[in-house]
């Protein structure tokens, strides 16, 4: 058979092409500085981040000092801090802050799981049949629009404020966005990547397991990323309006008794769970798609 | 052996575009183990011919036969290697040549041992574990030729494999190409646009007419094998790439002319590329 090619020269050949080595590495000084350059202020900007907070923080407390508004409805930022243990131990209206995070969390889950479950599938059945595209779509154009807010008195009158109604908010909200980046996922995969699979004898539910799938995943996995977001919009929303436990919940019930520094807890509870659902898929992208935007 | 009998392909128009007729009645005929290089000017519908082959599309008009059966679509017995590697970013290096084996269900050491063969072939043994986005286009294009020999084709449609690359690493591909060819044997038809590629490739070189194609020329390289680059040099090689030039810068002209009178009407290229 033929040697081996040259495999020194292809040493060289692929550093030069990995993608983790840098413009800096391989050009010369004047790139080298401009880079070293960039170096210095990625350092600066990510300390921009905490200084914006912190002057937030501050201008809060300023506020608060000033009284421009009553003490009560705006306190400070250290009023509001004092009040977080309590809120863990004894709680407010008669559960701590841990179940009320803890039942919000579990809804969310467990209803963006079930959208995943359905609209993935649903996508690619929609994307690879023109039937079920002309049945299924007009519906879904239609409910997007719509916030599912508008639909949580229908939901709570059929459902009652239990959980089956917190559950298809959240899908309401979270399947669209999965489908119809489903459908755009199966529908950009590369011709070239299916004719290579088809030239090689598969059969097309292997294509669509092989080199469809993996091809959609990327898009699959932005459209999780933005319909967790939309579904723990909804939630929260949701339970503003008709729930006895959850963050929601909690928001509404101290909006109730004017306790705004439990109001101040609730939304940055909410926030941080989004953020951190948010990052939480970003490394779902880099443990299961770490060639995207490579290739 | 692959039979091409008097082939036309329109594209379809619509929508305000004209249909576009891109082959107008080929024929042409390969023998089990031949090599068979195609060029033409841009848009002649080389790419179509050979797309056909694979059976990625089925022609207007006219038949194409592979050992006697019609094609009816793409198949395991023609593998097809790209201008564009088009390997599969999730798969490793070694997955994605080993992927054809995987889908006739080869596992276990049979699987390994192929695939570490063609990794050898190939060079890349290095590379066995890395994703092919770390690797250079040459490279990738070796892994595709692997990816696409490994199921042990008789037949491999090329198009325009080597026209991504620079100048230098498509020549140590057509080197590698033609040792590779030696042994394996494979019957190839070989798309491409450079002339010195085509014949210091093929047993024959056939020459295409501008669009809607059809062969202007098939001429048989008179040079004995094995050939090294540097044949290339010599005025016997000049004196085919004269010959091969004289029918197709006509071509060329009215390809030319041709891309003039159609700017503006929408009709770019094959369709199908």
């Amino acid at each position: 058979m033929v040697p081996p090619a040259r495999s020194a020269r292809m040493d060289v050949e692929s550093a030069s092409h990995c993608p983790l080595v840098s413009a800096c590495s391989e050009d010369d000084d004047d790139l080298g500085t401009t880079c070293a350059g960039g170096g210095a202020s990625t350092g600066f900007k990510r300390g921009i981040t905490f200084l914006v907070a912190l002057t937030l923080l501050l201008l809060w407390e300023a506020l608060a000092l000033l009284h421009v508004f009553p003490a009560m409805l705006l306190p400070s930022p250290i009023t509001v801090l004092r009040e977080v243990p309590q809120l863990f131990t004894v709680g407010y209206g008669g559960q701590t802050l841990l179940t009320d995070i803890w039942v919000s969390t579990v809804r969310i889950a467990a209803g963006f799981l079930v959208a995943v479950a359905i609209g993935v599938p649903l996508g690619i059945l929609m994307a690879s049949s023109e039937i079920a595209f002309r049945m299924i779509d007009p519906l879904l154009q239609f409910v997007r629009p719509v916030p599912p807010l508008a639909l949580v008195p229908l939901l709570v009158t059929w459902f009652g404020i239990g959980e089956v109604s917190k559950g298809l908010v959240i899908m309401l909200g979270t399947i669209p966005v999965v489908v119809l980046n489903t459908i755009a996922g199966v529908h950009g995969t590369p011709r070239q990547r299916i004719r290579v699979a088809q030239c090689l004898g598969a059969t097309s539910s292997q294509i669509l397991r092989h080199v469809i799938l993996p091809s959609a995943l990327p898009e699959i996995l932005t459209g999780m990323r933005v319909g967790i977001g939309v579904g723990w919009t909804c939630l929260v929303a949701a339970e503003l309006i008709a729930a006895t436990a959850g963050l929601g919940w909690l928001v509404q019930e101290a909006g109730q008794q004017l306790q705004v520094g439990i109001i101040f807890i609730a939304i940055l509870a909410i926030g941080l769970i989004g953020y951190a659902m948010d990052l939480a898929i970003r490394l779902l992208e880099r443990a299961l798609v770490p060639w995207k935007g490579r290739a | 052996m692959i039979s091409i009998q008097d082939v036309h392909m329109v594209y379809p128009g619509g929508r305000g575009r004209r249909a576009v007729p891109a082959l107008l009645g080929v024929d042409l005929k390969l023998a089990d183990g031949e090599f068979v290089s195609v060029v033409g000017p841009s848009g002649c519908g080389k790419s179509t011919l050979l797309h056909l082959v694979a059976g990625f599309g089925r022609p207007t008009e006219g038949n194409i036969l592979v050992d006697g059966r019609l094609v009816r679509g793409p198949g395991a017995d023609r593998a097809v290697v790209f201008q564009q590697a088009a390997l599969y970013p999730w798969l490793s290096v070694a997955e994605n040549i080993g992927f054809g084996l995987r889908i006739h269900g080869l596992r276990g050491e049979e699987y390994k041992r192929k695939v570490s063969d063609y990794l050898a072939i190939m060079g890349l043994e290095a590379f066995a574990r890395h994703a092919p986005y770390e690797l250079s286009g040459g490279m990738r294009q070796r892994a595709a030729i692997a990816r696409a020999l490994i199921t042990q084709p008789e037949i491999m449609l090329m198009d325009e494999p080597f026209g991504a690359l620079d100048a230098q690493t498509r020549n140590e591909m057509q080197r590698f190409l033609l040792r590779l060819w030696r042994t394996l044997r494979p019957t190839v038809l070989f798309v491409t646009h450079d002339v010195e590629e085509a014949i210091l490739l093929g047993d024959r070189v056939v020459v295409m007419t501008a669009r809607p194609g059809k062969i202007a020329v098939d001429l048989a390289v008179p040079f004995a094998r094995p050939r090294e680059w540097d044949l290339v040099l010599t005025p016997e090689f000049v004196e085919v790439k004269r010959q091969v030039l004289s029918v197709l810068r006509p071509e060329l002209e009215s390809a030319e002319h041709l891309e003039r009178l159609m700017s503006g009407i929408g009709g770019e290229g094959e369709l199908d590329t």
